[in-house]
């Protein structure tokens, strides 16, 4: 299993959406609010179906919608807010190619299904939230 | 809905939030604005965070608690400071994060509390000062902020009564922000005598009248109290602390619920500030407010058959509100749900 962290995340989405680190890391931070709000609001808490295409998408959660996230944390143009949303899209999608099986951290687990044998650009995924906190 | 739990049945689950500091105007400007005035706006993740976990606090309590069925929010405070410099845009915005339908992002995620009349708050000094400040005391005839919030939200004292359990909860808005007429003063707060001595008599009047215990919870801004261990912050705390709390200890309110202090802390009040009563003080931390050192914060409270717990939430900094600590109090009073 590949283990993706938020500093691996920061770095690739700096570099490549062209943006300082302590604005990816906000990016970054964005999509992981994005995507645990879109869990929450449908009840999510076990595996749910995606496909590379849409790493990161859920059924409630669609790219304008991240763009959304992405611009309403930081001083992002529309411009950068996209490509933060693509960069870790794509960083996702060839982390999954490499290995059928990436934790991403305080995200989930992405895998691919059992029994696909390759990774096209619109192959189902499987993701697995990490659970909530109990109350103490 | 029963409960498992050896404080008897849940009867209510009320959520306390505070210094939600909604700020349009200032927005993704953290370090010019703190400059200025001294205060950073919300954080829109921070606000998606909040509105995913008031979507799980249900199922967690169900789980935690073993409840036959899913208890909802009864009840959301907002305990001031609901914007950060008093826009007329921004007690929209806050106003439709509580109550509306959920609002946020036009093509994004739909973000909000909708918890319509079940949210209840009180203004703070930044939903005010543009009003109370001396040096702009002129400019309230050309823009008086006091009728922006009006707008949204009821003038104080403002009193709710809703039952749970058999018993009359009374909320008691109270405006902390009285008396504020110099800069050196502006983030400390008062109580007018005339308008506790009101409170009290009408208090007593409805005690008189109700045939049902009546469990008493006071709403304000400015912290009365800080624990012994927390350091005493003379430029923020309310001006007349001591006299508030005894004045709200003497006509048996059973907890005061306030913000401002971006920390969270509870107690029992002690003597003598109690004056012979029992009365609980939480404060709740700042839920939204960007960049705060101290973690971002809101409470739950869990009003059962015999005995209130308070679960916090903090921010894990990356995703989520956890639920971190939990606190039982037993009610010194006797039960609220118990006519004594």
């Amino acid at each position: 299993m590949k283990r993706i962290t938020i500093d691996d995340l920061v770095g690739k989405i700096a570099m490549k959406a062209g943006v300082s680190e302590d604005l990816a890391r906000v990016g970054t931070l964005c999509i992981g609010v994005g995507i645990d709000h879109a869990l929450a609001e449908t009840g999510v808490a076990g595996e749910v179906p995606i496909k590379t295409t849409g790493a990161f998408l859920l059924p409630n959660l669609t790219r304008e919608g991240l763009i959304t996230m992405v611009m309403g944390g930081g001083p992002f143009t529309r411009l950068q807010a996209e490509q933060v949303v693509r960069s870790a899209q794509r960083y996702l999608v060839e982390a999954i190619k490499e290995d059928p099986s990436v934790e991403v951290e305080n995200l989930g687990l992405f895998q691919v299904p059992p029994g696909t044998v390759d990774i096209g650009p619109d192959s189902p995924l499987l993701f697995q939230p990490f659970s909530f906190h109990a109350i103490p | 809905m029963k409960a498992r739990d050896e404080l008897g049945n849940l009867e209510a689950v009320i959520a306390h939030v505070s210094d939600l500091h909604f700020c349009d105007l200032f927005c993704n400007t953290e370090d010019r604005l703190s400059s200025v005035i001294g205060a950073a706006p919300h954080y829109y993740p921070l606000l998606a965070a909040l509105d995913a976990c008031f979507c799980r606090i249900p199922t967690q309590l169900q789980s935690r608690f073993a409840l036959e069925t899913k208890p909802r929010i009864d009840m959301v405070i907002a305990t001031g400071d609901l914007t950060t410099t008093a826009n007329p845009i921004a007690f929209e915005e806050v106003n439709n994060f509580l109550r509306g339908s959920k609002y946020v992002g036009v093509d994004g995620p739909k973000i909000g509390l909708e918890m319509g009349p079940n949210a209840l708050v009180v203004p703070g000094n930044h939903d005010t000062w543009f009003t109370r400040m001396g040096w702009q005391y002129w400019m309230r005839r050309i823009v008086d902020r006091s009728e922006a919030y009006e707008k949204y939200f009821p003038k104080c004292p403002d009193w709710n009564i809703r039952q749970f359990g058999g018993a009359d909860f009374l909320f008691i808005g109270v405006n902390s922000n009285k008396g504020l007429r110099g800069l050196l003063n502006i983030s400390r707060g008062r109580i007018d005598e005339a308008e506790l001595a009101d409170i009290a008599h009408r208090l007593v009047t409805y005690k008189d009248s109700s045939t049902r215990r009546v469990f008493t919870i006071i709403l304000l801004h400015h912290h009365p109290y800080l624990p012994a261990d927390m350091d005493e912050q003379e430029l923020t705390k309310l001006l007349n602390a001591e006299e508030v709390l005894r004045a709200l200890s003497s006509m048996h309110a059973d907890m005061v619920l306030f913000g401002h202090r971006h920390e969270s802390f509870e107690a029992m009040c002690p003597p003598p500030l109690s004056h012979g009563s029992s009365l609980l003080v939480s404060c709740a931390g700042s839920a939204s407010q960007m960049g705060e050192r101290k973690g971002n914060s809101f409470k739950i409270y869990l009003f059962f058959h015999q005995g209130i717990r308070i679960i916090k939430y903090t921010f894990d900094g990356c995703t989520r509100f956890n639920p971190v600590a939990s606190f039982q109090f037993d009610y010194p009073n006797g039960s609220p749900f118990t006519q004594i």
